[in-house]
């Protein structure tokens, strides 16, 4: 049977589910940066010892898990990576970058820590993204922002779509919120598992083959599959089964794929010039906006919220159910009244929060959910804390609640973390221009450009920065030969500040080279 | 339609406040009574708990408002079904409802249909205007009972609120924001204490506690004319909810298509309405409304409103127009003569913009549609 095109039927829908959990293997199919597919996972992981861990993501990236896992690693991160191949007679040389992001709620870190401190060998087993830039012929939007977990199978599966219009959810978000996270803490994995199965299917059943080729996803199940296989082929009859946490839409194919005589998929050849993989800090704002583009799970304070919650109620060996999201969503109530008195001088009575309550509950209530999901308190807020119209007056507090659920929390790196070339250049230039980095205070510049070579050498050094966009030193004044105006100054103004930001961005244009100026 | 706040009560059972078996039908009934049967139906299959004194479980209001194709229930209101969500969810609630927003956003239509359902009656209506007074709103006497045997809840007229009160039923306070602050402020006790005292009278009489059921629900536009800020002790009553106007044009058309045959069957009148008419009609809307047309040239925005309301009004006018005045086709000039007229209200200057949409927009479309064409055959009608 040709993978992706089982009939639909529930009782095929069940087989499907229950071909993923054999005594030799697990296939766990998750979504990206989802609290309720890692909390399952983790129970999971509590119940068997499984005799190896296999991760959906470039393969390369393996030897990065130490970091990713390192107990001085704060999430978010986000592994990034590039690749530049050579001009060919057909096209002309392309840079290509992407983010991986990771948090302390995605699937794969809980699997990566799992293993890690259990000694079991875990390894990524997806194709390279030199690779995958090689097989897809897509156009990359300018600007916008690549992620390795791209989820869009969902948001266009037409099935999927009709589902959510006959739960009454407005979004595909608000519809596996509903579905999915809001009954996840009292599940069984087993459960959920079946649950998730079938959703899956029913996105596969939407996509064409043609359109699965052309966009690399058969290719990369292809290799998925090989790998498990191998893995298989490795474990010993003694051990526990061989664990794979990929995402669901490829999940639900492996299965055939391994019992099938599968090959590695066969690439097209071309030169690498250069490809470069890097641990980077992540913040939660440039997370909701990458799984804005590329249809993953946003609002991750808001997750990140729900799982706390789990983990502290396992702590304190109290009973995990879905009523701590009511707990968390009224914290969420209470935090933007805080914002909205301190910040914004609004007056929010206590009258309004116990009012906001209560309609967040009374939502969830009618629209039939066990627990509140983000999109019940947007409407609570919008009920009962705007007096006026939703777009007029209401406008900045749904923007305050917005920045709230989407958060600032930012990263950090461990310092055993490898710095690429063009980090290591800037760093010997600005010791060579007697530049201070060592910490974040706010420094002021007076470059002489025209009487001292150093200073014109420092000068293109910070112009070099903001050309690549790297947050480093703003020009308060001086002559500006772009735009042609207060050309007869002789002196340029800086402010400089070295922040952890400004490594970040140096990373990620190493896209471009390997020096700065 | 301007009704007065004063109303005659009869204070049996609400059956006998339905219409009685009139010899003909009324121009336009109450919801209750249009949608008569669906309502029955929705209340024999209604298995959800129910609040106490509503008609009908939230589960079955909300299926009322945004339809259920099972039992033949009718979608009555198009564009934010989450809307309907947290007005059902805040009638549950001890906070009144005040639904504001543009004029011709269905507000006063929903306030109908969410009584009719929840309540089973949508009568006890206050029309707020600038004239209003306290005794229309809670009560008023028999003047010459109340001189004969003094005051008794024999000589005590009830008004709107007394009567919803007593009933346990949702009281619509339309348009709160034109009646003057002192008078919208008597809501303030009502609604937070929910009882209404009568010190007239004496004893348990003189306090009328609100039964189960009760609620207020008022819809108010915000920035118009002749309106008045709520003071904030009111504003924290009501949870506010926007209508918006309807965003998508495929539901536009689709909405002003079903709403122009229903008037059209009430009025027993059969025109052909063609799809390519409807989509002409809420094209020009859309482009005076928001300022650009499709082909992207900008034009200015008529200060008239120009909401889906108006839409079904021209529509339905025009339809009349070709049924009695014409060969019983609507075409794009009787689409146009009402366009006109709805246009052409106060302002001088939407005249001009109006002419200029005629002289650039429509004799551009005119070239290629025959529709547009006779659109711009009406443009003599400018210039009367």
């Amino acid at each position: 049977m040709e993978p992706g095109r089982l009939p639909i039927t529930s009782k095929s829908l069940r087989q499907g589910a229950s071909a993923l959990v054999t005594p030799e293997l697990i296939v766990f199919p998750v979504r990206h940066h989802s609290p309720s597919c890692a909390w399952q996972l983790h129970k999971l992981l509590q119940e068997i010892t499984p005799s190896a861990v296999l991760v959906e993501g470039p393969r390369s990236f393996s030897s990065l898990i130490p970091l990713l896992t390192h107990a001085e690693a704060r999430m978010p991160l986000a592994v990034y990576a590039y690749s530049v191949a050579r001009p060919s007679a057909s096209e002309p040389e392309s840079r290509r970058s992407a983010f991986y992001p990771f948090c302390d709620y995605s699937p794969e870190l809980v699997a990566l820590r799992n293993a890690s401190s259990r000694e079991i060998p875990v390894r990524f087993i997806d194709l390279e993204f030199s690779e995958l830039c090689q097989l897809e012929d897509q156009s990359i939007v300018p600007g916008a922002p690549v992620s390795l977990l791209d989820e869009s199978h969902y948001q266009r599966s037409q099935y999927l779509k009709r589902l959510a219009d006959q739960l009454g959810c407005r979004s595909h978000e608000e519809f596996w919120e509903h579905l999915f996270e809001a009954p996840a803490p009292g599940q069984g994995w087993r459960e959920h598992l079946s649950a998730v199965s079938a959703y899956c299917e029913l996105a596969r059943a939407d996509s064409s083959e043609q359109e699965l080729r052309e966009d690399g996803t058969l290719q990369r199940e292809a290799e998925m599959a090989w790998h498990i296989r191998q893995a298989l082929d490795e474990r010993q009859p003694s051990q526990g089964p061989v664990l794979a946490v990929v995402g669901g839409f490829h999940a639900v194919v492996l299965p055939q794929l391994i019992a099938s005589d599968i090959q590695r998929p066969s690439l097209p050849c071309r030169n690498i010039k250069d490809e470069f993989n890097a641990v980077v800090r992540y913040g939660f704002e440039r997370l909701d906006q990458l799984n804005g583009y590329s249809a993953g799970m946003t609002s991750p304070a808001w997750h990140q919220k729900i799982w706390d919650a789990m983990r502290r109620k396992e702590q304190l060996k109290q009973p995990v159910t879905a009523a701590l999201r009511y707990t968390a969503g009224l914290e969420v109530l209470l935090d933007l009244a805080a914002t909205l008195r301190s910040t914004y001088q609004m007056a929010i009575p206590t009258p309004m929060l116990i009012a906001a309550n209560e309609q967040m509950c009374g939502l969830a209530a009618l629209r039939g959910r066990v627990a509140p999901i983000r999109e019940d308190i947007v409407d609570a807020v919008t009920s009962c804390f705007i007096k006026g119209e939703t777009d007029g007056d209401g406008a900045l507090i749904r923007k305050v609640l917005t920045d709230q659920l989407s958060g600032q929390a930012l990263g950090h790196v461990p310092s055993a973390a490898g710095v690429p070339p063009l980090v290591r250049d800037f760093e010997r230039s600005a010791q060579q221009l007697r530049l201070k980095l060592g910490d974040t205070r706010p420094r002021s510049l007076v470059l002489d450009i025209y009487r001292r070579p150093a200073h014109r050498l420092t000068s293109r050094l910070l112009h070099g920065l903001a050309l690549l966009s790297v947050p480093f030193g703003v020009r308060l004044a001086g002559p500006d030969f772009v735009k042609g105006t207060g050309l007869d100054r002789l002196l340029e103004r800086w402010e400089y500040r070295y922040t952890p930001s400004t490594q970040a961005a140096l990373v990620e244009a190493s896209l471009y080279g390997t020096t700065v100026t | 339609m301007q009704r007065t706040g004063r109303r005659k009560v009869n204070i049996d059972s609400r059956d006998s406040r339905n219409m009685d078996a009139c010899t003909s039908s009324p121009l336009r009934a109450p919801a209750e009574q249009v949608y008569a049967e669906q309502l029955i139906r929705l209340q024999e299959q209604d298995r959800s708990p129910r609040p106490e004194g509503w008609k009908l479980s939230p589960r079955a209001v909300r299926s009322f408002i945004l339809g259920d194709p099972e039992l033949a229930v009718s979608r009555k209101f198009y564009g934010d079904d989450a809307l309907i969500d947290r007005c059902i969810v805040t009638l549950m609630s001890n906070r009144g409802l005040l639904l504001v927003g543009e004029p011709g956003t269905a507000k006063s239509m929903l306030s109908e249909l969410l009584t009719a359902a929840i309540s089973g009656y949508s009568g006890c209506t206050i029309q707020g205007t600038a004239g209003l007074t306290e005794d229309q709103v809670k009560y008023s006497w028999n003047y010459a009972l109340l001189l004969a045997e003094g005051p008794s809840p024999r000589a005590l007229v009830p008004g709107p609120m007394h009567q919803a009160m007593r009933e346990g039923v949702i009281c619509r306070f339309e348009e709160l924001t034109r009646v003057q602050p002192e008078i919208q402020d008597c809501l303030i006790s009502l609604l937070s204490d929910k009882v209404l005292t009568i010190p007239e009278l004496e004893g348990e009489q003189s306090h009328l506690f609100a039964t189960h059921g009760f609620n207020v629900l008022a819809t108010a536009n915000l920035r118009d004319r002749g309106v008045h800020e709520m003071s904030s002790a009111l504003k924290r009553r009501f949870n506010f909810e926007t209508v918006r106007s309807i965003n998508d044009r495929r539901l536009e058309a689709q909405l002003v298509r079903e709403q122009t045959r229903a008037l059209l069957k009430h009025a027993q009148v059969d025109v052909v309405l063609e799809t390519d008419i409807i989509e002409l009609l809420v094209t020009a809307f859309n482009d005076l409304r928001y300022g650009t047309t499709e082909e992207g040239t900008v034009i200015e925005r008529p200060a008239a409103v120009l909401s889906s309301a108006e839409a079904v009004a021209v529509g339905y006018a025009a339809s009349l127009d070709a049924h009695y005045f014409g060969d019983g086709v609507v075409g794009g000039e009787h689409i146009a003569r009402q366009l006109i007229g709805t246009v052409l209200k106060d302002n001088p200057d939407d005249g001009k913009k109006l002419r200029h949409y005629f002289d650039v927009v429509v004799r551009q479309r005119a070239i290629k549609d025959a529709q547009w064409r006779r659109v711009m055959n009406a443009r003599s009608e400018l210039d009367r």
